[in-house]
């Protein structure tokens, strides 16, 4: 899935192009214009800007047609990640809100503003609540894990019967389907899912996936 | 030609960005309507585009005002060759149509950001919050192409000299205000789109609020920064004495300030509680309306006064026009999804920080709401009684010195309660250190300075009770409530993490910036208030004084040494040289009148010269002098504690920089990823509330250190506030030389009625200008004539359209009205909270035993879920 498409982020070279030239028109016609008004002032440095801000235009407008182009059909991805993407987000930031409130309580407790009856009684009530979304957020996970497990097993049973496999061992690596992985931060092999330190450097895996 | 071509590019450029504009937001709709990305992107480079094009025409625009192009109609109006380069520079927002491009070309900034940022998360939210800008944009643009052309040349003579900038604004302050303001009002856009865009779309969950709040302290401190720097300017520049004189245009600059505040406290109430939805929705909203109601009243006409760019009854039709369009949009749709805002949860107990927010934020937006009418109510009273009144800075103070005090106390109140509920047993503790600091303040006050018994009106003329001791008393509350929420909350750090109190205390205030930044911004507040209450102790003497004569006023004996006399192309000054000793101290001041050539139909302007203490100021208004040149008529104010406002302030900008910076404990970009809807990243490589990235450290540094070049200017500006650094406000001719007033009588009669220049609201007593001088001496006139206060008032009376000409408006029939309204208002929002407050109790306990019994998971899985929490609750260290 190409990600890129989906993004309104400017390109690398697209945003480059940009600046530098943008910097470039102004410094050229800074020297331009300060020739031709006598000198570096105040008016030769807007007339420089005006010319890059000229620059700026043409490429955003350029940008802004080229995407025009790639217009076709409703994305109908886009629609089912909001959709399905909403609900996981919500339950995401309210994960985190909660974490936040139990810290909060915490310090109250610690400044005395709360009694030991009370506090408990409050951080039960927040914890209740987070296991519950940790709870719920895993099952979504799972369904939709079980989903992409069964979409790439399908594609690399098609992939293997087109090919016949190498022996090397880099290509026999590749083959053993590693879908289920978790990256080292340090060397970027890809480890199993409940692994805690990494096959290749030894480091230390971070956290939960 | 080079001239011509520059202002036809101009227009050209213009016309080229409203059809972009209009492109970009009819584009955005399009793509949020057909789920295209591709459509979406092209509306966003559009929008950039606009950006670029308006960024193009501010550049012809400053090149046409530094090049001295007159034959630019806007140029010749508001530029002249002889004005030194900044000036020239600030004439680009000195005049109504700069002002209108300069909002676009802010519009424009701020949309390019506010979309840049976003572009990852919110994919939903933005298309729509792309085309709620560009229709705000394009309204504007839209003025700028029809309207108020910035870019009209004269078709036949171009004139050799330009009018120059008003002199009044040729001053730093006015130079720097505008902008500030201004970045003020149009970051407040953003908000508001975001909230129109999570109410089209019905995505109402709290991420919106997340990219809103840091725009709406960015709102929300460029409006206090510009509202300063026009306090600041109003008091060295404008020479009355005061800082604040509830002009309309001063109150509608504070209005969008009230809902901002009230916005950012009951922010934390949904994110803690989910609470509050449609409140903050609404808020958003009107902190918007607000902003446009401000630009529309400065420009329209409506009111009377000195800040006014001009009568101009077509825009304001439109700004009108506008500003419906908008409420009703923007309300219909809240209406509209009123069902989806309703809370989850309710409120437990009115021992709670809750509870203290939301009184807070009813004092805050009621603050708003009386203003708002208090402003309106002279136009109000003359459409329904033919009789206009005047409703001055008396009035304002009466009723805003009780909502500032209830403010002060809420401050103290607030930061000592828990969430959702505070420990009834506790809170003794908690309170009796503030409570005790406040008592302590106000005995001290009380036996060391007699004078701090002085009384002034409290809701009615009637009602007099000393306003500024109590005011004392709870600025000591408050900042020991500060005190110790720093103190205790530093110790708990350093005994349960075992740290020395430096780590512990940085460590404390790094973990919590949002928190203790706002302490540190409540302190500042009441450092200001602490300079407010100084305002009821001012002291004030008119004196004629002969070349060596001396006068006493406060501590000070001041003595006219000689007189001054200079010019230069700009002006000419004459100046009093006047040598003062207060004890130990000696120090010279120069008040001074400036008269512009080519203005010299204006009156010239009055300089004034302040000595800026630490405990008052001592401000000396030169009012004339006679012909001969040996006597000088001089206004002397002492002003105490001013200092302690501007200082107050300082304090603001430094914790909105810590309230600024992200918290580690915010949900970051990251967290968001994950709730991309193409499935779980299947690799991941980034672990949950990692090290903010590069990137993240790299903008905060980047504002950081914006916010400390801020302080540094300001320091520099506040340390540098020369006496005559400018000049501003009508003065006296030769032939009406003031004199003090001769009786007490004079004195009352002269406070009482208004000047009837123009200029503002000023009484008598305080207008310097010569339409004032003649007024005076016609009282005076008539007291000799032998007639008494009722007689003189019903002379004015009868002169003046309605009652226009008193400051305060006698208290019959439709007047009545005006203090009845906030009385009204007060009981009425009391009982509201009442019901509210019982309501919300009765609903939580029914809610907790609900939720209680609720499914939870199964034992064994519940150990495995707790013990992932703990260890996210361990990281979050």
């Amino acid at each position: 899935m190409n990600n890129a498409s989906m993004t309104i982020s400017m390109r690398w070279t697209d945003t480059r192009l940009l600046l530098l030239g943008g910097a470039l028109t102004f410094l050229v016609a800074f020297a331009a214009f300060s020739a031709l008004l006598g000198g570096p002032n105040g008016p030769a440095v807007f007339l420089a800007g005006a010319a890059a801000s000229l620059w700026a235009t043409g490429c955003l407008l350029w940008l802004s047609a080229r995407g025009l182009s790639a217009v076709t059909d409703k994305d109908e991805q886009l629609e089912a990640e909001a959709v399905v993407g909403r609900r996981r987000k919500e339950l995401s930031r309210e994960y985190h809100l909660l974490k936040r409130a139990l810290k909060e309580l915490e310090l109250d407790r610690q400044m005395g503003k709360l009694s030991e009856a009370d506090y408990a009684d409050i951080r039960s009530l927040y914890r209740t609540r987070a296991v519950r979304i940790l709870k719920v957020l895993d099952e979504r996970e799972a369904a939709v894990y079980a989903d992409r497990i069964e979409a790439d097993v399908q594609k690399l049973r098609a992939k293997s019967a087109q090919k016949p496999s190498h022996t090397s061992p880099a290509n026999k690596a590749e083959e053993r389907p590693t879908i289920l992985a978790k990256a080292c931060s340090e060397c970027g092999t890809r480890n199993d899912l409940d692994a805690v330190f990494c096959k290749q450097c030894g480091e230390k895996i971070g956290g939960m996936a | 030609m080079t001239q011509n071509l520059t202002a036809e590019l101009g227009s050209f450029v213009l016309l080229l960005t409203l059809i972009l504009t209009t492109y970009a937001g009819g584009a955005a709709v399009a793509s949020a309507r057909r789920h295209s990305p591709p459509l979406f992107r092209s509306a966003v480079y559009a929008s950039y585009a606009c950006t670029a094009l308006l960024s193009l025409a501010s550049c012809l625009i400053f090149f046409a005002l530094l090049s001295n192009d007159f034959s630019v109609k806007y140029v010749f109006q508001n530029s002249d060759a002889a004005m030194p380069w900044f000036f020239k520079v600030a004439a680009y927002w000195g005049g109504l149509d700069g002002s209108m491009l300069f909002w676009a070309w802010l519009l424009s900034m701020f949309s390019t950001i506010a979309v840049a940022r976003n572009r990852e998360r919110h994919r939903e939210l933005l298309p729509w919050v792309l085309a709620i800008l560009m229709g705000i944009l394009a309204f504007f643009v839209s003025l700028v192409v029809f309207y108020k052309r910035p870019f009209d040349t004269f078709l036949d003579t171009v004139p050799a000299v330009g009018k120059g900038l008003n002199p009044l604004l040729q001053d730093f302050y006015m130079a720097t205000h505008p902008p500030s303001l201004y970045v003020g009002y149009v970051s407040a856009s953003v908000p508001f789109a975001f909230g129109m865009a999570a109410l089209i779309t019905g995505n109402l969950d709290d991420s919106w609020l997340q990219s809103v709040r840091r725009w709406m302290l960015l709102s929300w401190y460029f409006l206090s920064q510009g509202l300063i720097l026009g306090a600041l300017w109003a008091y060295h520049v404008l020479g009355w004495g005061g800082y604040w004189g509830w002009d309309p245009v001063e109150n509608a600059g504070i209005l969008p300030w009230f809902t901002a505040t009230a916005f950012l406290h009951s922010l934390m109430i949904q994110e803690r509680r989910g609470m509050m939805k449609v409140w903050n929705v609404v808020l958003v909203v009107l902190t918007f309306l607000l902003t446009m109601v401000g630009t529309f009243m400065t420009r329209s006409g409506i009111v009377q006064s000195v800040h006014a760019f001009g009568n101009d009854p077509e825009l304001a039709a439109r700004f009108l026009a506008f500003i419906g369009f908008a409420a009703v949009f923007a309300f219909g749709f809240v209406v509209f999804r009123l069902p989806r805002l309703r809370s989850r949860a309710d409120m437990e107990s009115p021992l709670s920080r809750e509870f203290a927010f939301l009184l807070n934020n009813w004092v805050l937006i009621g603050s708003a709401f009386f203003i708002l009418v208090a402003t309106l109510f002279p136009t109000l009273s003359e459409s329904v009684t033919r009789n206009r009144i005047t409703v001055g800075p008396p009035f304002f103070n009466r009723w805003m010195a009780p909502l500032g005090l209830m403010l002060l106390v809420l401050t103290g109140i607030g930061p000592l309660m828990a969430w959702r509920k505070a420990t009834k047993g506790l809170l003794w503790k908690q309170f009796r250190v503030p409570i005790l600091a406040a008592i302590m303040t106000v005995v001290l006050a009380l036996s060391l300075l007699p004078q701090v018994r002085a009384k002034t009106s409290f809701m009615h003329e009637k009602i007099q009770l000393p306003v500024s001791l109590v005011c004392f008393g709870l600025c000591a509350w408050v900042l020991a409530t500060v005190a110790q929420e720093f103190v205790v909350g530093t110790r708990a750090r350093m005994a349960s993490l075992k740290l020395d109190a430096l780590t512990a205390f940085v460590g404390l205030v790094l973990r919590n910036k949002r928190r203790y930044g706002g302490y540190v911004v409540h302190v500042g507040i009441v450092l200001m208030f602490f300079g407010f209450a100084g305002q009821t102790f001012q002291k004030e003497n008119e004196v004629t004084l002969s070349r060596g004569q001396t006068t006493k006023i406060g501590r000070y004996q001041v003595t006219l040494a000689s007189f001054g006399q200079s010019s230069d192309p700009q002006k000419e000054v004459v100046e009093a040289r006047l040598s003062v000793r207060s004890g130990d101290q000696r120090f010279e001041l120069r008040p001074a009148k400036w008269a512009y050539r080519g203005h010299e139909d204006e009156p010239p302007k009055t300089v004034v010269a302040t000595h800026n203490g630490l405990f008052e100021d001592l401000y000396v208004i030169l009012n004339g002098v006679d012909g001969s040149e040996s006597v000088a008529g001089l206004k002397l104010i002492v002003n105490p504690l001013v200092l302690w406002v501007w200082l107050g302030f300082v304090w603001l900008m430094f914790g909105t920089a810590i309230a600024f910076l992200p918290d580690r404990n915010e949900p970051s970009k990251a967290d968001d990823d994950k709730g991309r809807g193409d499935g779980p990243e299947i690799v991941s490589n980034t672990a949950p509330d990692q090290k903010p990235s590069l990137e993240a450290r790299g903008r905060d540094v980047a504002v950081l250190l914006c916010v400390v070049a801020s302080v540094f200017l300001h320091g520099a500006t506040v340390h540098a506030a020369t006496p005559g650094d400018s000049a501003m406000h009508q003065a006296t001719e030769g032939q009406n030389f003031p004199t003090p007033p001769r009786s007490e009588l004079e004195r009352d009669l002269r406070r009482s009625l208004v000047c009837m220049c123009g200029c503002g609201r000023q009484s008598l007593a305080e207008c310097t200008c010569g339409f004032a001088a003649k007024e005076r001496s016609l009282i005076a006139r008539l007291i000799d004539e032998g007639k008494n206060r009722e007689q003189v008032i019903r002379v004015f009376l009868n002169k003046y359209p309605g009652e226009s000409a008193l400051v305060t408006p006698p208290d019959v029939g439709f007047n009545r009205l005006a203090w009845a309204m906030p009385v009204a208002l007060l009981l009425a929002a009391l009982f509201a909270m009442g019901v509210v407050a019982r309501r919300w109790s009765k609903q939580a306990s029914q809610a907790r035993l609900a939720a209680q019994s609720a499914a939870s998971p199964n034992p064994k899985d519940r150990a495995a879920y707790e013990q992932r929490l703990d260890d996210d609750l361990d990281e979050m260290d």
